[in-house]
């Protein structure tokens, strides 16, 4: 059974959050800016299953107010936005991914509106 | 002596009749409040309201309010944000205004920040007006703002984490009221939350650990900085007796003296402390020597 590495490319923060979830990535994966991903295959289907949970984990690393997300849309071949609902205000960060011929995907930009 | 202004967010009474060698002038911030109930539609028990006040967000069951839940809920309100934000400050007084004497010795008074929060219904001769939907139980979530609370905004509850990943708690009315009383989120300013852009940005709530702590961060902490509301008050009540005093001069002085009347106002910051600072006499005040503990003075 074959691993994807789902790449994170958005360095600093999310590197240092991924060390902070502990245990579950190896050290040597996060200076590499990278996390081992479930299985997924070459598809649209499972791409963006991949997008979505590079998504969640980046949002479970560095979201540190208390929100829930109440959307994640695909608003271009490349960009997606997650919505956070806290109190006072929806967060809504836009996030722009890269995406590798072997299927895996990366966070290039995150910017939060 | 007792003075009062009216500022739009608040009404504001600095009194002198409490001082004596012992006790400042005392600032009042009073607060009104009038709060809307937000009920099911009809005369249904249950309902539906939507995040923020806004129908493309989502929609969370809300009950009717009785009237023993509304004033409780009032009340809880009342008192709990009241006992936060009551008596936490000190503003220690560099314009050497508002002297007075008491048992022959001249004293410059602090003064010690309080506040009075109101609560009423509906809009007319408050400062604020909110919208309150009630939640089915304590654990529900609503997505509430400035002006639309909902019941479980007077409950502490996960506000964020820190660097550590501790949960910090706050009670979202107290932060609220900070809000009201003029106060920003508390990394504004900060090169991640500029002042000219969106302040409710996630990073104008704290980036450090002890920014997130703030009460105007995701916290529960008083910092002196948050005594502004009350700073900004006494200001305008050292300018007002600063007026009177250089109305007092055109009748006696030369029009030179009406500028230099009692120009130390525009000078003095006021700084905020959060431990008690006694009267200073004159010379300590001079001196700026700062009096936190009880030292024997002459009586009245």
């Amino acid at each position: 059974m074959r691993q994807k590495i789902v790449r994170l490319a958005c360095t600093g923060a999310v590197a240092a959050g991924l060390f902070w979830t502990a245990g579950r990535i190896e050290a040597d994966e996060v200076a590499a800016q990278t996390v081992v991903g479930k299985e997924c295959a070459m598809n649209r289907l499972e791409q963006s299953a991949c997008v979505i949970e590079a998504i969640l984990t980046d949002l479970r690393t560095t979201y540190r107010l208390a929100g829930a997300i109440s959307g994640i849309r695909q608003i271009s071949e490349t960009s997606f936005t997650a919505r956070v609902s806290r109190e006072e205000k929806v967060d809504e960060f836009t996030y722009e991914f890269a995406f590798a011929e072997d299927g895996a995907v990366s966070i290039v930009s995150k910017v939060e509106e | 002596m007792k003075d009062t202004i009216a500022f739009s967010q608040f009404d504001a009474e600095l009194n002198t009749d409490s001082c004596d060698a012992y006790n400042n002038a005392e600032l009042t911030l009073t607060l009104k409040l009038g709060f809307n109930q937000i009920n099911p539609a009809g005369t249904a028990a249950t309902g539906t309201h939507n995040d923020y006040g806004d129908p493309s967000e989502t929609s969370r069951t809300i009950v009717r309010w009785t009237p023993a839940a509304w004033t409780t809920w009032k009340e809880q309100f009342r008192s709990t944000a009241e006992a936060f934000w009551n008596g936490k400050f000190w503003l220690v007084n560099d314009a050497g205004m508002f002297s007075y004497t008491s048992g022959g010795v001249v004293y410059v008074p602090n003064v010690y920040c309080k506040i009075k929060i109101e609560a009423s219904d509906g809009a007319a001769g408050n400062h604020h007006t909110i919208d309150v939907v009630r939640m089915p139980n304590t654990s529900a979530w609503f997505g509430s703002h400035s002006t639309l609370y909902d019941s479980n905004d007077i409950r502490r509850h996960a506000s964020g984490t820190d660097s550590r990943g501790r949960t910090l708690m706050q009670r979202a009315h107290v932060h609220e009221v900070g809000h009201l009383l003029g106060l920003g989120h508390v990394d504004i300013g900060q090169p991640h939350c500029p002042a000219s852009g969106d302040t409710n940005v996630t990073a104008c709530y704290g980036v450090s650990d002890h920014s997130m702590n703030s009460v105007m961060g995701a916290g529960m902490r008083l910092r002196p900085e948050n005594a502004e509301p009350w700073r900004n008050a006494i200001r305008g009540f050292a300018l007002k007796a600063t007026r009177r005093q250089g109305l007092a001069a055109t009748v006696t002085g030369s029009p030179i003296s009406r500028v230099f009347a009692f120009p130390t106002h525009i000078f003095a910051s006021w700084p905020a402390k959060m431990t008690r600072h006694y009267p200073r006499t004159v010379d300590e005040a001079l001196r700026d020597v700062l009096i936190t503990s009880r030292i024997g003075r002459v009586a009245a």
